[in-house]
């Protein structure tokens, strides 16, 4: 460091160092909740009522379901892609998948894609969701590497294994993207919606011979006829941040609603009162050929004089055997004080599964995250 | 990593690395989901950090990462589906610091939040260094080993933050 020039900003030096140089500390709870995911080997995320999100590609859970699932990959890449995450969804959703769907330019980029080529390969839509898959290949696999812009919460230091791709995994990304003197592209792939609720997830896999295939899901407004989803595709030149934005185009993808609501119904708890004063609002399902998506409404807080601070509570879904359903993605929020979750839990059996509450915290206790509440079982309001 | 290991790693580090969230985000929500990702993300890769090898530049380098990807995802999303909200809702998304400044020690509030006020208007470039000299109070060299930059480019991209800050904070009318 040039010491004139530190001597010369002595004042500003001071001035940047008492303001920037806080005090500060994360609260209880969010340390245990850290210490607690190292325990249990899982992620124990915070879940939050605002614009909380699921992404499908961190489902590592496996449903457990009954009878009519999506048993055998027949030609969808889509549909073979959620067997691969473990979400099971039901023979019936083979009619959603649209190999062809209506891809149009909606605006020419300042500059057009130059290093890579792209196909939008499938839609799946199920009338709450839609999935889109997308093929990018370089357009000279010799000089170029693309890369999934995810890519940057990682390190060219990481381990390729990351990456996932079948037989490669000595070395380190860097080398990997790197070989034979290729430059690094990086795609961001991904679909917006304008309606602002539920959730959007990108996740990136890689082929053998350099293609990224890129998924992506939004949830939009059901009931439409016809879906027309925003698409947008940026490449960028190497690794440093924005500033290599190279090209990108955006395309409206829309494909038609193939998807016919199998049903929709309404349940309450089979014995009625929960503990610890939860109020319950309305538990409804409406079952589609990708899943049940179900909608929890409660008290967001216990009623109930604990020691220790409970703060929040949040539904969770259980099989017949008590084991927790993971779920495939979903959202919350709060109105009037009462809290709404949406879930979409893949093909469910809805007579054999329960209903229950984790806690989110008790410090008497020392227990962050724990299910205690529950379960409880279903009975349909008929 | 055993377990003890991570606590201890959650200890030493967690202030520095929360307080680097805080900052970066400018909102407790958000910091809280940051420093949560950042530790989980760590837990992923446990593998990657050894003891011995400056844990803390590992972690660093993975709240940077996070944070931009999110400033990027926001910034496409904008792009082609803009959303409408308040300006204060808006202000949140762009990552606008608004952090309440704690005890003030020797400057007085005003000057104080109208210098962080500055810091969090600089571009990513100059601001991260900013943030990671000055706050966690790291030297030139591990900054540079953080965001694989040469050390010679961390002290310029420093250099030229304290002249645009000292211009615009005399414009503000302080002189320091």
């Amino acid at each position: 460091m040039d010491m004139k020039y530190e001597k010369k900003m002595d004042g500003l030096d001071r001035a940047l160092k008492c303001a920037l140089h806080e005090d500060v500390k994360p609260d209880d709870a969010l340390h245990r909740k850290v210490l607690y995911s190292w325990k249990e080997k899982r992620v124990m995320k915070v879940r939050k009522y605002k614009a909380a999100v699921a992404a499908a590609a961190a489902i590592a859970g496996v449903l457990v379901v009954s009878g009519g699932v999506y048993a055998a990959v027949t030609g969808s890449d889509l549909l073979a892609e959620f067997k691969n995450k473990g979400i099971q969804v039901s023979e019936d959703a083979e009619k959603l998948v649209d190999r062809e769907p209506r891809v149009i330019k909606t605006e020419k980029a300042e500059k057009e894609l130059e290093y890579i080529d792209y196909t939008v390969d499938e839609v799946v839509c199920d009338d709450y969701t839609i999935y889109a898959r997308v093929t990018v290949t370089p357009k000279d696999a010799e000089k170029y590497t693309v890369l999934g812009d995810n890519i940057f919460e990682h390190n060219l230091d990481d381990s390729v294994s990351i990456l996932g791709i079948d037989g490669v995994t000595k070395g380190t990304v860097g080398e990997y993207a790197k070989r034979g003197g290729r430059k690094i592209i990086r795609i961001f792939c991904g679909m917006a919606s304008s309606a602002g609720e539920g959730w959007e997830s990108e996740w990136y896999e890689y082929g053998k011979n350099g293609e990224l295939y890129c998924y992506s899901s939004i949830q939009d407004i059901p009931g439409q006829k016809e879906y027309t989803e925003k698409l947008c595709i940026h490449e960028y030149e190497g690794m440093k941040d924005n500033e290599g934005e190279h090209g990108s185009e955006f395309v409206t993808v829309a494909t038609d609603n193939k998807s016919s609501v199998k049903s929709r119904k309404e349940y309450k708890t089979a014995d009625g009162k929960l503990d610890y004063g939860i109020k319950l609002g309305k538990i409804s399902t409406v079952t589609t050929e990708l899943g049940t998506y179900i909608t929890i409404e409660h008290t967001s807080q216990i009623e109930y004089d604990a020691p220790g601070d409970w703060g929040e509570i949040v539904p969770e879904i259980f099989d017949e055997d008590g084991n927790e359903i993971e779920v495939q993605g979903g959202h919350g929020k709060s109105s009037n004080g009462m809290s709404v979750w949406q879930m979409n839990c893949g093909v469910l059996d809805m007579g054999k599964v329960s209903i229950g509450f984790r806690r989110m915290y008790d410090e008497e206790h020392d227990v962050i995250d724990e299910s205690v509440i529950g379960p409880y079982a279903l009975e349909e309001v008929k | 990593v055993t377990r003890d290991e991570f606590e201890y790693l959650l200890i030493t580090h967690e202030k520095d690395i929360y307080k680097l969230c805080l900052h970066l985000t400018g909102n407790k929500d958000q910091a809280d989901e940051l420093f949560q990702d950042t530790w989980l993300g760590a837990l992923e890769q446990a593998e990657q950090i050894s003891l011995g090898k400056n844990p803390q530049s590992y972690l660093v380098g993975k709240a940077i990462r996070l944070w931009r990807g999110r400033k990027r995802k926001y910034a496409r999303r904008q792009r082609i589906a803009p959303e409408v909200g308040t300006t204060d809702e808006l202000e949140e998304m762009l990552f606008v610091s608004n952090a309440k400044a704690p005890e003030e020690i020797i400057l007085d509030k005003e000057l104080s939040d109208c210098l962080k006020e500055e810091v969090s208007m600089l571009k990513d470039r100059y601001r991260v260094v900013v943030e990671l000299y000055y706050s966690l109070e790291l030297p030139a060299s591990e900054i540079a080993n953080i965001l694989k930059i040469p050390k010679g480019t961390v002290e310029s991209r420093l250099y030229k933050a304290r002249k645009l800050l000292k211009g615009r904070m005399e414009e503000h009318g302080y002189e320091i």
